[in-house]
C-alpha cells in the first residue's frame, strides 16, 4: 500500500500503492500513510522524504464510498483526522519533503502535495491536478483550503475551490499549485537533488511574519470579495450551496488565525459538511448517478453509419453529435431544399461550438463531412441504425416510420426520437414493432448529457444493446426505462410543469412560484421555464400528457384550460413578446392580464407552493418506480439533475423523500391532498414503510 | 422617576465626507474635543460633577476608535475626573447616546450627562468597522445580508414608491434645508469649528445643493443598481421577499443621506443638576423606544420605533408637533410617513440628511437638537425623532419643551 525505498544521501522514496487501478485515500491508506511518516521523521538516518506513486496517478483522492457511509462528523473524523494529523506532522517534523507527481493527483492527493516543502511535477499530458471537492459537494478536509490560499491568495484559490476546477501541469505551474514541472524520466532525480540540497523544512506560513499573497480576510478589498462571493453563490444556488458557504467561512475566519487553529476552522466546517444531507445527496447525483447511467458500449462498426430523418432542432442536433462521434450520418428531409437546409442547420452548430472555443475549425470541417442531406429515404440502406426526429405528431411519426421500415434491412433498428409518445403505439405502424425502440434526446442535443432510451414490451433485445451501445458512442448518460406516457423524464417534469399551471391558475403570483424554486437551488423558475418553452409547445406537450393514461399528478388541475386562456389572450411567451411575464429592459414582471383571468391569491403560503412543485416530483416518480417505469432511483435522480436541472444537493425526485424523511413526506402530502387535491395522496409503495 | 431634561446642544457644521471636505483635515477627537468645549463656554458643565460622557460613533477604528468620549474630555483639557463611554448601534450610536443618558439620569444612579456623537466619515468609510455581515457567508445566509442601498430599494420597491416620488422628495429636502439656513434656523445649534490656529474651517453645512431641481436629480445614475443585478443582491432579496418580481432601483447618491463629518454634544440631567449650574431646561425627555426587524429590509424600522415610544408614552401620532427622521434614504420617510400618518408638513420641516449630510455617529443628537430648536421657533411643545440602523434596528426618541 505504502513501499519505501532509499535513495542515495538518507532519501527516502515513498511510494503510493494502493491495491487496484489507481490511488483512492480510504481511512486504511491514511493511517498506513500516517503511520510510515512517523517511522520516517523518527529515523535518524532520513534526511529527507520524496513522496510519489506506483501508479499512473499520483492519488486520486478520498474514498467516496466510504465517506458516502459516514453520516455523523465522528464518523467523518476516524477518516480524516489521522490523515490531516499527519498531513501536519510532515510539514513540520524538521525534514524536508518534496512531492514528485507522477500523474493525476487530485483531492486529498493533492492536500499530500500541498504539505510538501516543494512539489515537482512530471510533464504529462493526461494529467489533472487540484481539489474538485467542490463538484460532489464537499470541500477540501485536510488542510486544503488553508495552504492553498497561503500559497496563491484567496481570490485564486477560491475560484478554483469552488469550482472544483481542475488544471493541467502547464496551467498548474502558472497558477502556483506546483512549483517545477520536468520530464517524466528526470523526476525522481529532480526531486531527489533538491532534497540532497538541505533546503530549509519550514513551509512559509510556518515563518515568523508569514503573509499570504493577495488581499487579507479583513482587508477592505478582502471583506467586499467576501461579500461579492457570497452574493454571487446565493443569487445562484438559493439556500442549497451548503459546500460553497463552507469554503467561504473556512477561507475568511481561517485566513486571519496562525495555520494550526486555521485547520481546526477547516476541521469543524468540513466535519459538518461532509456528513450533511446536502453534500451525501451532491455525491450521490454527481459521483454515484453518472456510473449508473454509464451504458454498456459496443464496438464502433456495429453502428457506423446513422440515419436521421428529419432536419429540425432535435434531427440536427442528433446528427451533428453523431457525426462528432466519428459516424456517417445521412439526413433525410422532405425535399431536396429543406435538407440542403439542415445540412446547413448543423453547419451552425459547429459554428457555435467554434465561437465558444469547444472545438477547432477544422474539426468541424471533418464533421461536416460526415453528414450528407438527402431526400431519398433509399439513401437509407445503408444506414446500422435509423432516427426519426419528425415533429410530435403520432400520424406524421406513423408515415415517416413505416417508410423508415421500408426502406432499411430487417432487423436494423429504428428509434422514435419522441418526448412524450408511448413506443407501444408508435410500433404499431411497423410491421416489425420489435424495430422500435425510443431516444429521447434533450436539447441542445450537442450539449445536453442526458439521452433516455425507451423500451416498448416489443423492442428487442438486440435492438435494446445497439441503442444504448449508440447512447455510449455519443458519449451519453443514458438513463434506461419502460413504455409509458411521458416515460419517465416527461412524466415528472409534467409534473412541474402542470403544477406551476395549476398554481398559476389559482391566482399565485408568478414570480412567488419562480423565486421559491431558485431558494431551492433551481436555476430557473418553472414558471419563467413556461415562457421560454412557449405556450403553443407546452400546450402540444401537455395535451398528449393530459391524454389516455394521464398520470395521477395532472389529474384535478386545469392544465389544459389554463394554457388556451392564456394563448388566447395572446400570450405565446418569452420569444414571443410575453407570456407568463411581460419583458422589458427593466426585467421581467408578471402580465398584468393573470389577475384579471384568474384573480390574486394570498392564501396559499409560500411554503406551501414550494412543497406543492418539489412533492408531486418526488410522488409521480415514486408511481414511475411502482410502475416499472425505471427501477433504480439513484439512476433516476442523476437523470433528474442532467434533465431539468433538479438541484443536486437535494438529491432528486426520489432522495429529496430520503432526505426528509418518509414519515415527514407522507404527513406533508397528507396535508396537502386535503388541501390542494387527490394528486397529492401517496402510494402505498411509500405509506407502507412509514414507521410511526 | 427623576425626570431627565435637555439644557443644551450644539453641533458641528458637517462637512463634505470626502478628501476635499472641509472638516477632513481634523481629527475625530479635535472635532469631539471642539463641540464638548462649545457645549461647556454654554453651560460650564465640566465645573460640575458630570456623571459620564457619552459617545455614539458608528464605525469606532483606529483614530475614531477605543473611547472617543473620555480621548475627547482629555484633549479638550477638562477634569480627569470626567468619564466618558462611546457606544455603537450603527446610525442609531448617537441616539441612543441620549436615550442611555436619560436612562441613567431618570433612574436616579446618574445627574449629569454629556451625550453626543462623532463621525469623521471622510476619515473612516462607513462599515469601516467589519463585522460578520458581508464577510462572513454563513452569518450572510442566516440573514439574508444585503448592502444598505439595495435594502433601500426593497423597501421602495415594496412601498410602490417611483423615482419621481422619491426625486421629489429629496428636491424639498434640498429646499427646506436651504430656506433653514436663509432664515438662520440652525444659529443656536451650529457652532463654527476652528482649527489649532484659530481659523474657521467650517461655519456652514457644506453638503446641501440649494436650488437643486427635478432635472438635475434626473440625472443622477441609480446608485445600487450594479450591486443588485451583476453582484447578485436582487436574487438574495427575491428570495426573502419572494413576492418581489424585480427590486426597483431608485435611489441615487442624489436621494439617499449625504457622506459627511460632524460630531454633536448635548447636555441632559436632572432638574437639580441644572439648577446648580444654573440652567434652564429647554426640553423633557419623554420617552423612547428601540426595535429591531428583519435585517434584510431594515430600513422600515423608523415607524416600528415610533409606534413604540408613543405607546409608550401614553401619546397618539396627533399628539406630535414635530418629527425628525433620519433621511437615510428618501424612501425611508416617505413609508415613514405613509406607515404613521404623519403629513409631511410635520416631518423634516428644515431638510434632512439627504441635504444636510448623516454623519452616521452625531446623527442622534442633532436630530434632537433640530426638533428642539424647531420646536421653541414654533412653540409647539412635543418633538419626535426616530432613525433607522443597521440590522434591522430602529430607534426613536420623544421630548417635550418646556416652556420658559
Amino acid at each position: 500500500m505504502i513501499s519505501t525505498t532509499m535513495l542515495d544521501g538518507g532519501i527516502a522514496k515513498v511510494e503510493l500503492d494502493v491495491p487496484g487501478p489507481v490511488n483512492i485515500l480510504s481511512k486504511q491508506v491514511n493511517e498506513a500513510f500516517a503511520a510510515e511518516v512517523d517511522v520516517l521523521l523518527g529515523n535518524d538516518d532520513v534526511t529527507g522524504i520524496l513522496i510519489t506513486s506506483a501508479k499512473q496517478d499520483f492519488a486520486l483522492g478520498g474514498d467516496v464510498e466510504e465517506l458516502t457511509a459516514a453520516v455523523t462528523p465522528q464518523a467523518v473524523a476516524e477518516i480524516v483526522d489521522p490523515f490531516a494529523a499527519a498531513l501536519r506532522r510532515l510539514e513540520t517534523g524538521g525534514k524536508p519533503v518534496a512531492a514528485a507527481l507522477n500523474g493525476s493527483t487530485l483531492g486529498g492527493g493533492y492536500e499530500i502535495a500541498l504539505a510538501c516543502h516543494r512539489r515537482f511535477a512530471a510533464d504529462v499530458a493526461t494529467s489533472r491536478i487540484g481539489l474538485p471537492e467542490s463538484g460532489i459537494g464537499l470541500m477540501p478536509g485536510a488542510g486544503g483550503t488553508q495552504r492553498l490560499p497561503r500559497m496563491i491568495g484567496i481570490a485564486k484559490a477560491a475560484e478554483l475551490m469552488l469550482q472544483g476546477k481542475t488544471l493541467g501541469v502547464a496551467d498548474a505551474l502558472e497558477a502556483g499549485l506546483i512549483d517545477e514541472v520536468t520530464s517524466p524520466d528526470s523526476l525522481i532525480d529532480t526531486a531527489a537533488d533538491w532534497l540532497r540540497s538541505a533546503p530549509e523544512p519550514v513551509q512559509p506560513w510556518d515563518q515568523r511574519g508569514f503573509v499570504a499573497p493577495g488581499f487579507g480576510p479583513n482587508d477592505k478589498k478582502g471583506r467586499a470579495w467576501f461579500a461579492g462571493a457570497w452574493a454571487q453563490s446565493r443569487a445562484r444556488f438559493g439556500a442549497t450551496d451548503a459546500h460553497g458557504i463552507a469554503i467561504l467561512f473556512s477561507l475568511h475566519h481561517g485566513l486571519q488565525r496562525r495555520f494550526d487553529p486555521a485547520l481546526a476552522v477547516e476541521r469543524r466546517k468540513f466535519l459538518e459538511l461532509a456528513s450533511s444531507a446536502s453534500a451525501k445527496n451532491t455525491t450521490r447525483v454527481r459521483f454515484f448517478g453518472p456510473k449508473a447511467l454509464k451504458p454498456q458500449p459496443i464496438d464502433e462498426s456495429e453502428v457506423a453509419s446513422l440515419g436521421v430523418v428529419g432536419g429540425g432542432v432535435m434531427g440536427c442536433g442528433i446528427a451533428f453529435a453523431a457525426a462528432r462521434a466519428g459516424l456517417d450520418v445521412t439526413l433525410v428531409d422532405r425535399d431536396a431544399d429543406q435538407a440542403a437546409a439542415s445540412v446547413e442547420r448543423v453547419a451552425e452548430i459547429g459554428a457555435r461550438q467554434v465561437e465558444r472555443n469547444r472545438m477547432s475549425e477544422d474539426q468541424v470541417a471533418t464533421l461536416l463531412e460526415k453528414v450528407s442531406g438527402t431526400a431519398d429515404y433509399s439513401d437509407l440502406a445503408s444506414a446500422d441504425f435509423v432516427i426519426e426526429a419528425v415533429f410530435e405528431q403520432v400520424d406524421l411519426k406513423a408515415d415517416v416510420l413505416s417508410r423508415i421500415e421500408s426502406s432499411t434491412s430487417a432487423g436494423v433498428p429504428i428509434a422514435s426520437n419522441t418526448s412524450t409518445m408511448p413506443i407501444a403505439g408508435l410500433a404499431q405502424s411497423l410491421s416489425d414493432p420489435s424495430r422500435l425502440v425510443g431516444m429521447h434526446f434533450f436539447s441542445p442535443v450537442e450539449t445536453m448529457k442526458l439521452l433516455e432510451i425507451v423500451h416498448s414490451p416489443h423492442t428487442g433485445a438486440e435492438v435494446q444493446r445497439l441503442a444504448e451501445g449508440l447512447g455510449a458512442l455519443l458519449r451519453k448518460s443514458v438513463i434506461t426505462v419502460n413504455d409509458g406516457l411521458g416515460f419517465f423524464t416527461s412524466r415528472i417534469v409534467s409534473s412541474l410543469t402542470g403544477e406551476t399551471v395549476a398554481l398559476l391558475s389559482e391566482g399565485v403570483a408568478p414570480q412567488l412560484v419562480d423565486n421559491m424554486m431558485r431558494i431551492h437551488g433551481f436555476a430557473l423558475g418553472p414558471a419563467s421555464l413556461v415562457d421560454l418553452t412557449t405556450l403553443p409547445l407546452l400546450r402540444d406537450i401537455m395535451t398528449s400528457m393530459c391524454g389516455e393514461g394521464r398520470q395521477q399528478s395532472l389529474t384535478g388541475i386545469d392544465v389544459l384550460e389554463t394554457l388556451e386562456t392564456l394563448i388566447a389572450a395572446g400570450r405565446t411567451g418569452k420569444a414571443g413578446g410575453g407570456g407568463i411575464y411581460d419583458y422589458s429592459d427593466a426585467g421581467p414582471l408578471p402580465w398584468p392580464g393573470l389577475v384579471d383571468h384568474f384573480g390574486q391569491n394570498d392564501d396559499i403560503a409560500p411554503n406551501d407552493v414550494a412543497d406543492r412543485l418539489l412533492m408531486t416530483q418526488s410522488l409521480e416518480a415514486h408511481r414511475a418506480l411502482d410502475a416499472g417505469v425505471v427501477s433504480n432511483p439513484v439512476a433516476a435522480d442523476a437523470a433528474a439533475s442532467m434533465g431539468w436541472g433538479y438541484p443536486a444537493p437535494l438529491g432528486g425526485p426520489f432522495a429529496y423523500v430520503d432526505a426528509m424523511g418518509v414519515d415527514s413526506f407522507v404527513a406533508r402530502c397528507d396535508e396537502l391532498a386535503e388541501r390542494y387535491g387527490s394528486r397529492f395522496s401517496v402510494p402505498d409503495s411509500l405509506r407502507n414503510v412509514v414507521t410511526l | 422617576m427623576t425626570a431627565a431634561f435637555i439644557y443644551d446642544a450644539v453641533r458641528t457644521p458637517r462637512g463634505k465626507g470626502s478628501p476635499n471636505g472641509a472638516l477632513h483635515p481634523l481629527s475625530p477627537v479635535e472635532l469631539s474635543a471642539h463641540v464638548l468645549r462649545a457645549l461647556d463656554d454654554r453651560t460650564a458643565f465640566s465645573s460640575a460633577e458630570v456623571d459620564d460622557v457619552i459617545f455614539g460613533v458608528g464605525d469606532g477604528v483606529n483614530d475614531q476608535g477605543a473611547n472617543m468620549a473620555r480621548s475627547a474630555v482629555l484633549l479638550a483639557g477638562m477634569p480627569d475626573t470626567i468619564p466618558g463611554v462611546t457606544i455603537s448601534r450603527f446610525c442609531a450610536s448617537g441616539l441612543d447616546a441620549v436615550n442611555t443618558a436619560a436612562a441613567r439620569v431618570m433612574s436616579g444612579q446618574d445627574d449629569l450627562i454629556v451625550a453626543g456623537g462623532v463621525e469623521l466619515m471622510s476619515l473612516i468609510p462607513i462599515a469601516g468597522t467589519g463585522g460578520p455581515n458581508g464577510s462572513d457567508a454563513e452569518f450572510n445566509d442566516a440573514t439574508f445580508h444585503v448592502p444598505l442601498g439595495i435594502a433601500a430599494d426593497l423597501l421602495g420597491t415594496l412601498s410602490g414608491h417611483t423615482r419621481s416620488d422619491v426625486d421629489s422628495f429629496a428636491v424639498e429636502s434640498q429646499a427646506r434645508a436651504a430656506q433653514a439656513w436663509e432664515q438662520g434656523r440652525f444659529e443656536r445649534s451650529v457652532v463654527a469649528v476652528e482649527d489649532n490656529l484659530g481659523d474657521v474651517v467650517l461655519s456652514h453645512d457644506e453638503h446641501m445643493r440649494p436650488g437643486t431641481t427635478m432635472a438635475d436629480m434626473a440625472k443622477l445614475p441609480a446608485a445600487f443598481e450594479g450591486m443588485g443585478t451583476a453582484g447578485g443582491f436582487d436574487s438574495v432579496v427575491k428570495q426573502r421577499y419572494p413576492l418581489v418580481a424585480n427590486v426597483e432601483h431608485i435611489h441615487t447618491a442624489g436621494n439617499s443621506s449625504g457622506i459627511v463629518d460632524a460630531a454633536a454634544a448635548m447636555l441632559i440631567g436632572s432638574a437639580e443638576a441644572g439648577a446648580k449650574l444654573g440652567l434652564t431646561p429647554r426640553a423633557k425627555i419623554h420617552s423612547f423606544s428601540t426595535t429591531a426587524m428583519d435585517p434584510c429590509l431594515m430600513l422600515a424600522s423608523p415607524a416600528d420605533a415610533t409606534e413604540r415610544a408613543l405607546e409608550r408614552s401614553g401619546m397618539t401620532a396627533a399628539d406630535v408637533d414635530l418629527i425628525e427622521v433620519n433621511e437615510a434614504f428618501a424612501s425611508v420617510v416617505l413609508h415613514f410617513m405613509e406607515r404613521t400618518g404623519f403629513e409631511h408638513s410635520r416631518v423634516n420641516v428644515n431638510g434632512g440628511a439627504i441635504a444636510l449630510g448623516h454623519p452616521i455617529g452625531a446623527t442622534g443628537p442633532i436630530l434632537v437638537n433640530t426638533v428642539l430648536d424647531e420646536l421653541e421657533r414654533s412653540d409647539a411643545t412635543i418633538g419626535l425623532t426616530a432613525l433607522c440602523a443597521g440590522l434591522g434596528h430602529g430607534v426613536a426618541t420623544i421630548i417635550e419643551r418646556v416652556a420658559s
